[in-house]
């Protein structure tokens, strides 16, 4: 109970919050987005934050996911469930095919080569449009239905994209607390130690790859069906920086630390639009000033500031209890 | 019958020979030490045989099994840990999580079970804070379990290194100057630590270069000199040999 | 034939220009270890300070002159308020910081000069020359000439000028150079002047032969980044060959099969050497040490 009482605290937040401002721009429009961003920059932190593989590449996972989505539904008539399962089986096979030789690379090899890939992909979904629609993509998704009830309204969408956000986080928090979570941490610690406990580092790098690969994917065609279409540009090389900037942000390897980041950044845009032209120089001001100053990120260093003062505190009730 | 066998060992580094034809074998159950002068190849040595570098020729056993080729993850499995000259503890971690690190070959949850804390995992992860508080106990941390690694004085670092390993349970512990950067009385507590360790029916490795400390509890000293075998025997024996005298003085 | 020697021109120019970008990339690498991911953002601020310059009606030699110096202040302005200040900084972080000072950049020129495209006039007279049935313009020889001196410079530079000894020790030990007495900030500033400056030249060099915006930086850093990774890290000759065989690879490889994947046939170049030899062409396997 205590290790997910901030989990439940969130879960309580986001699921109420529509049901008490059901028709509030923000809550139905640009919530949708915060929440699919949440999603990613979770998955994205178990790669970067957990075992310290920095990827520069993870929006072509999304973009997989999508673009799966909307060629199998419309060119070959698949129902949506079915289009999900082929997007995840290519992710996959391509994820795992890519992880071993990708994380063999280390600190800007690893950088350069996910930034290849992402860009790589990005290219083929402008270029080949026999099979993606070009620069002007595909529309018409058919809608999402569960169990045959049609997800229809934004408000439904809220649901879903709420449901599979928190269960990223909450997968996400349990891997931290396991062996499997250690096992990265390790890896991000030193990875000669971790071999010498036994770890197979190859191994662990991998898995954590794929699985975040995997969730990236099925956010991306949860996206392509709210949206009704697809198109590159949602999934291009800013994205995948926007995605970073976001798990950077709030602080690399903590769960609510990529929450925090990916929320601040997604509203930030709104926030921004009366600067119009001065949004992109903003965001790069951002980015540049919390990695200077404040590099364990924004949501990490308070979080370690209320411990750091808790502990003052017990030190303090100790010593009065001495004297 | 010997736990670990080195045959023939060599590894040079572009035209620099760093050990050249080195043969030893470690008995079962006994604190068996590496010395020799700055630059000797001792480290290297350790680095051999855990495969971190790979040899340029020779071969390895343990436990009769040729590990020459095998990664460092599974020579581990077989029961090989070691401390490092400079310390590898997961600075991300708190004490007690580093040394359940040490647990994962005693433990098997992998990625998807963990991720939905199956009920096993639940069992599992018990188990391992169980397991680790013991090793925490045996090398005198147990108070410090819920601190972070970060936050700690080098010495107890250098503990925190010893209990990761034990946490393992292995046959043979590689130990790279433990040592190092301690007072005398931390110094006294490892002396008794390791000399616990081997009554507990684990095989120490031991490179120091603390002359006391290794004359004191070892069974075999073994003298290396520019990556080769100098001398081999009991601690009284090296101490009167006038090979490693003259190593040790200088005069080559 | 003729096809192939007409690649193999266009490939060279914008070779060229990819090695100034890597040589500018493993200078900065060289002395403090940053892969710096805004260097692309030195060759559009060049090429767009030279273009508007000239539109305010500076003599063009006076405007390249100025541009590659407000370049270079840029330069240095990253190294001294955003480099210098992150001690504690990891590799990771220093990915991310130059990346947000690229974007940071970006953002600027988009305030100041607008997302419309801009060219500058061809240095000399440029009547096209013919090989053959392959043309050349007057401005590719510029490129590559330009760029083959300016390799020569910073060699020289380099191997015979105390402040070019001085930048190289910081790269090889910090710590020692200090010892000696070596000012390493002052050199860790020069390195970013003067990559910034190279940089601006392979903009002004570039900008009558392609077009510029304010986000054309972008590609031509990431391009320079593969060249500098091809060609071996840190190497800086290496660099210069790896953006000279990229430029004409990817040349080669648009014509003939498509040039809208000719960037995707730059990146998957770089993947196939990540994946089998990440030390590049020129470069050294290193050991990693305990």
């Amino acid at each position: 109970m205590k290790r997910l009482l901030g989990f439940y605290i969130f879960s309580f937040i986001t699921l109420v919050l529509p049901i008490l401002f059901p028709d509030n721009y923000y809550v139905t429009v640009v919530g949708l987005t915060v929440l699919i961003n949440i999603s990613l920059a979770v998955s994205l932190n178990l790669l970067m934050g957990y075992a310290g593989q920095i990827s520069l590449g993870h929006a072509a996972f999304f973009g997989l996911g999508a673009y799966s989505s909307a060629i199998f539904t419309i060119k070959y008539g698949f129902n949506p469930w079915t289009a999900i399962f082929f997007g995840l089986l290519i992710v996959f096979l391509l994820s795992y095919i890519l992880s071993r030789p990708i994380l063999k690379l280390k600190g800007h090899y690893l950088a350069m080569a996910t930034l290849g890939l992402g860009i790589i992909v990005h290219i083929f979904f402008v270029q080949a449009d026999e099979i993606t629609g070009g620069p002007d993509g595909i529309s018409g998704l058919p809608t999402l239905s569960i169990f045959g009830f049609p997800i229809d309204t934004d408000l439904k969408w809220y649901f879903i994209f709420a449901i599979f956000m928190l269960i990223t986080v909450l997968l996400s928090l349990n891997i931290a607390d396991s062996r499997a979570g250690r096992a990265l941490s390790a890896v991000h610690g030193s990875e000669i130690a971790a071999q010498m406990m036994g770890i197979d580092t190859a191994k662990v790098k991998s898995h954590i790859f794929v699985f975040s690969a995997l969730i990236a994917c099925i956010a991306g065609s949860l996206f392509a069906h709210q949206q009704n279409f697809v198109s590159p540009e949602s999934f291009s090389f800013f994205f995948s920086i926007e995605l970073v900037t976001m798990v950077v942000l709030g602080g690399l390897g903590s769960t609510f630390g990529a929450v925090v980041g990916a929320f601040i950044l997604s509203i930030l845009p709104e926030l921004l639009i009366v600067f119009e032209d001065f949004e992109v120089l903003i965001f790069g001001a951002i980015l540049m000033t919390i990695m200077i100053f404040l590099p364990d990120g924004l949501f990490v260093a308070i979080k370690n500031k209320i411990a750091f003062l808790a502990f003052k505190r017990s030190q303090k009730e100790v010593a009065n209890a001495t004297s | 019958m010997p736990l670990l066998e080195v045959k023939g060992l060599e590894k040079s580094f572009g035209g620099l020979k760093a050990i050249t034809d080195l043969s030893f074998s470690v008995p079962e159950g006994q604190i068996f030490s590496i010395i020799g002068p700055n630059g000797a190849g001792k480290t290297t040595l350790f680095n051999l045989l855990t495969n971190i570098y790979k040899p340029t020729k020779g071969s390895i056993f343990f436990n009769k099994k040729d590990i020459t080729k095998l990664p460092p993850f599974k020579i581990a499995a077989l029961g090989i840990s070691r401390t490092f000259q400079n310390l590898q503890v997961f600075m991300n971690m708190n004490v007690v999580e580093n040394v359940m690190v040490g647990c994962h070959l005693r433990s098997k949850s992998g990625l998807f079970a963990s991720a939905f804390r199956l009920p096993s995992v639940i069992a599992e992860e018990k188990r391992v804070r169980d397991m680790a508080l013991e090793a925490l106990e045996f090398c005198g941390l147990k108070d410090y379990s819920s601190q972070p690694a970060s936050a700690l004085p080098y010495g107890i670092l250098k503990k925190l290194e010893i209990a990761r390993a034990l946490a393992s349970k292995p046959r043979l512990l590689l130990m790279d100057e433990p040592a190092a950067g301690l007072n005398d009385t931390e110094t006294m507590e490892l002396c008794r630590l390791i000399e616990a360790i081997r009554d507990s029916g684990i095989t120490v490795l031991l490179v120091e270069h603390n002359m006391g400390l290794v004359m004191e509890i070892s069974q075999t000293v073994l003298v290396l000199n520019y990556g080769r075998l100098l001398a081999k025997g009991s601690p009284r024996d090296i101490q009167k040999n006038p090979e490693v005298i003259a190593a040790y003085l200088g005069e080559g | 034939m003729d096809q192939l020697l007409q690649f193999f021109i266009s490939g060279l120019t914008v070779g060229s220009i990819y090695a100034l970008v890597a040589l500018g990339f493993s200078i900065i690498y060289n002395a403090s270890d940053v892969v710096n991911f805004a260097q692309g953002e030195f060759v559009m601020i060049g090429a767009m300070s030279a273009i508007f310059m000239l539109k305010a009606g500076i003599p063009y030699p006076l405007a390249i002159f100025l541009a590659i110096l407000i370049s270079a202040t840029v330069g240095l302005c990253l190294e001294k308020f955003a480099i210098e200040p992150a001690k504690r900084a990891t590799v990771v972080s220093t990915i991310i910081i130059t990346i947000g000072a690229s974007i940071f950049l970006r953002g600027a020129a988009l305030l100041i000069w607008g997302k419309d495209i801009y060219g500058l006039p061809p240095f000399t007279d440029n009547t096209p020359i013919h090989i053959g049935r392959a043309t050349m313009l007057p401005q590719n020889l510029w490129v590559m000439l330009g760029t083959a001196f300016l390799v020569i410079v910073v060699r020289y530079f380099f191997d015979k000028t105390r402040v070019g000894k001085a930048i190289l020790a910081c790269s090889y030990n910090k710590k020692a150079a200090y010892l000696v007495g070596i000012n390493v900030k002052t050199m860790l500033l020069i390195a970013y002047g003067l990559s910034a400056a190279l940089g601006a030249v392979a903009g002004v060099l570039i900008a009558p032969i392609t077009f510029m915006t304010y986000g054309a930086g972008v590609m031509l850093g990431l391009k320079g980044f593969c060249a500098a990774i091809l060609g071996g890290m840190g190497n800086s000759m290496g660099a210069v060959l790896g953006g000279l065989i990229l430029g004409i690879v990817e040349t080669v490889g648009a014509g003939f099969i498509s040039s809208g994947y000719k960037d995707a046939i730059a990146f998957f170049v770089i993947l196939l050497v990540l994946f089998f030899k990440p030390s590049g062409i020129l470069g050294k396997g290193e050991v990693e040490r305990v």
